[in-house]
């Protein structure tokens, strides 16, 4: 051993914590970097989900000029492309500045095209039967867990930079075997994300922070007010009474989204049913996404009376948009005389491109074409 | 000076005990005597006074609701001041002026902001209203912190029917409280918590430490630091607004038949309506959220009545979206104009 030189300058305390700290965000970033590019490896240079981002009043969007190969949970990759305002644009070698718009679609993650390349969505299908050979410039305002009240307040936003040109369509859909428990219940609480430009730049431009989400829910769990897979407990939280009204101001969101957008010649309202109501059997695909058996066949004992109130719902929001002069689209004939395993994503209660396709179809019933 | 020698033993460097465990135990009593000492630096600075009130326990027949505590009494500091609080043996917050016997009373009904959060006992609504009605009429407050409808209606009916009552819903909070869901917290060891909490003495004993009752008060002000915008007052909020302000007006059917007009309702109306700011509250309020009428059940177009003050922003506390004692005078002195003037016995009998 050897004892200290007293001639040499001992560094001090705070610059020892400084080294330290430095060492310490050091190897932070070095461990992230690592496991960014372990992620990316892994997952081929494709994302493994979509980014989530809000706006000021945490409605989801889209992010601008968004571009990427997504992976979904089943399919091939796919491209992925959004314009300056988050809009999804049919092709990515489209400026992605304002163009004049004939369709525009709106709604969630089925007008999204969960999982779908853009050309299988109804919007382009629809677009495509508008405009016979020429094409029809079509983009879709969709993102996952929006509804129709969240949404009026990107159209808003939209509507104030769109053309003063009409567009031909605006196809608003509404899902109701989701946006029903969302308006409802999703106002419970107000949630203010920790460091939020972090955290969605992180999940726009970080593959780990996607795998990371995903590996927390899976580890931990839903969050305490994450609604039960596939089932709609606002049908049971509310009486009959309650649920006219709920249908009534459904029926007001739709037209206070419609009076946002930006004008259109004509409105087309879609009224998505949820998978069940279309076949009883397609609950079934959420058993593996329920804690325990006890509580999946808890919500399945209550299938067959959610059906039934949801197209009581259903119907009275097609006659109320009726009576108030829109035209509306009911695909539930179309969708029951498939194979719903052809129409429904096995699982979840996204429609494939077949289903989709029968969506168009219920959309030109409602218009009226040939 | 030069004479002076060092005592033999300050030249011996002090042994102090070395390893791990012991230097540990250095820093253990190091954190225990700083927090002693800030505890009573904290007590010296706010007289003693308790940081929250503690006054609140479960309720014996119901374990998903709390209640009052009867005969329990506080000095709290709230908002850069001290205030009394004290609970009446009936387990209502107590109205100091209001008299033993009396022919007449009236019944106040709502949450915090009939309670008075943040008020002294002859600060509240119902003490403003009786300093009004003199020692003929006793003004009962059934106002209990965190109490919805569904709270309203089991005071009610507790109250008897021949009694007069006005029923006034916090705008901030009571549409929410509609959703009816099970309480998650509830009262430990006196205070409000927001998680279940089986305390015993040791807990409690650490809990009415004024360093964990500041803990508790800050990590609340940090949780609530975005105020949520009550349901109906934003574009995001207007489907719920539609389904459960009307299951409020509803619920209150079989008390109305029961009782007549000597029940009458009002509200406390929301602060952000005269103080909006996107900053504040989540989601952003409706631009026209000042001039709306109340979704609430409102005989006396209460918002309006505040908008016409200059001063309306004096109505609440500092920093806070409960009355202040102006407010509470303020709204005091609209019931007794409307319900007990000029002929008070007619009025609490009708």
């Amino acid at each position: 051993m050897t004892a200290a030189d007293p001639t040499i300058r001992q560094p001090s305390r705070t610059r020892r914590w400084i080294v330290a700290l430095a060492g310490y965000a050091a190897i932070a970033v070095v461990t992230f970097l690592f496991l960014e590019g372990a992620s990316r490896l892994l997952h081929g240079g494709r994302r493994p989900m979509l980014p989530y981002v809000t706006d000021a009043a945490e409605g989801p969007r889209m992010p601008r000029r968004f571009d990427a190969d997504i992976q979904f949970a089943r399919g091939e990759p796919v491209r992925v492309c959004t314009d300056d305002y988050g809009l999804r644009m049919a092709r990515c070698d489209e400026p992605t500045a304002l163009q004049p718009t004939v369709v525009l679609s709106v709604g969630d993650s089925q007008a999204f095209g969960w999982g779908l390349a853009f050309e299988h969505t109804y919007a382009a299908l629809v677009a495509q039967r508008l405009g016979g050979d020429a094409p029809v410039a079509v983009r879709s305002m969709a993102a996952a867990g929006s509804d129709v009240e969240t949404l009026a307040a990107w159209a808003a936003d939209y509507r104030a930079q769109s053309m003063p040109v009409p567009h031909a369509l605006n196809l608003i859909a509404v899902n109701i075997g989701n946006d029903l428990d969302e308006m409802y219940f999703g106002r419970m609480s107000a949630r203010v994300p920790n460091a939020k430009p972090l955290s969605e730049w992180l999940t726009t431009h970080s593959y780990f922070m996607l795998d990371f989400a995903f590996a927390k829910r899976v580890l931990f769990g839903q969050s305490e007010w994450q609604l039960p897979p596939g089932a709609n407990p606002v049908l049971f939280a509310l009486n009959a009474g309650e649920r006219d009204r709920l249908a009534r101001a459904c029926a007001d969101a739709v037209e206070r989204l419609a009076a946002a957008l930006p004008p259109a010649t004509r409105t087309v309202v879609l009224i998505l049913p949820a998978d069940y109501q279309i076949a009883a059997g397609e609950f079934d695909k959420y058993r593996p996404f329920y804690d325990s058996p006890a509580q999946f066949d808890g919500w399945r004992n209550r299938i067959a009376a959610a059906a039934s109130a949801l197209d009581r719902i259903g119907g009275q929001l097609a006659e109320d948009l009726r009576a108030r002069g829109y035209t509306v689209a009911v695909p539930d004939a179309r969708l029951r005389s498939a194979d719903p395993a052809r129409v429904f994503d096995r699982q979840s209660h996204h429609i494939t491109a077949a289903g989709q396709q029968l969506l168009a179809d219920s959309v030109f019933d409602a218009l009226g074409a040939p | 000076m030069s004479d002076v020698l060092p005592t033999p033993h300050r030249s011996v460097p002090r042994r102090r005990a070395r390893g791990p465990l012991a230097r540990a135990a250095r820093g253990l009593a190091g954190v225990l005597l700083a927090v002693a000492v800030a505890e009573l630096l904290l007590r010296v600075a706010v007289g003693g006074a308790h940081l929250a009130p503690p006054v609140f326990r479960n309720a014996q027949a119901d374990a998903r609701r709390y209640v009052l505590e009867p005969g329990s009494q506080a000095a709290v500091r709230q908002f850069g001041r001290t205030i009394s609080l004290s609970v009446a043996a009936d387990g209502t917050r107590r109205t100091p002026a209001a008299p033993a016997r009396a022919s007449r009373i009236v019944h106040l009904v709502g949450d915090s902001q009939v309670f008075g959060w943040g008020l002294s006992d002859d600060e509240t609504i119902a003490s403003r209203l009786q300093a009004r009605l003199g020692d003929t009429v006793a003004v009962v407050n059934h106002g209990v912190p965190g109490y919805g409808a569904e709270g309203y209606l089991a005071a009610l009916a507790s109250i008897p029917a021949s009694d007069r009552v006005i029923v006034l819903h916090a705008e901030e909070n009571d549409g929410a409280d509609a959703y009816g869901l099970a309480r998650n917290g509830g009262a430990a060891c006196g205070f409000l918590v927001s998680l279940s909490l089986d305390a015993g003495p040791l807990t409690c004993a650490g809990m009415r430490l004024r360093l964990v009752e500041l803990g508790f008060v800050a990590w609340s002000a940090f949780q609530h630091r975005h105020a949520m915008t009550p349901l109906g007052f934003s574009a995001h909020s207007q489907v719920a607004a539609a389904v459960l302000y009307p299951r409020i007006a509803d619920g209150y059917a079989q008390e109305r038949a029961r009782r007549g007009d000597r029940l009458s309702f009002s509200v406390v109306p929301w602060k952000g309506r005269y103080a909006q700011s996107s900053d504040d509250y989540l989601p952003p309020p409706l631009p026209q959220a000042e001039t709306l009428p109340s979704p609430l059940p409102d005989d006396l177009a209460m918002p309006h009545r505040f908008a016409l003050r200059a001063d309306r922003l004096a109505l609440f506390l500092d920093g806070d979206t409960h009355l202040s004692p102006a407010g509470a005078d303020f709204l005091a002195g609209v019931l007794h104009e409307a319900y007990f003037r000029p002929d008070v016995a007619a009025a609490v009998t009708p």
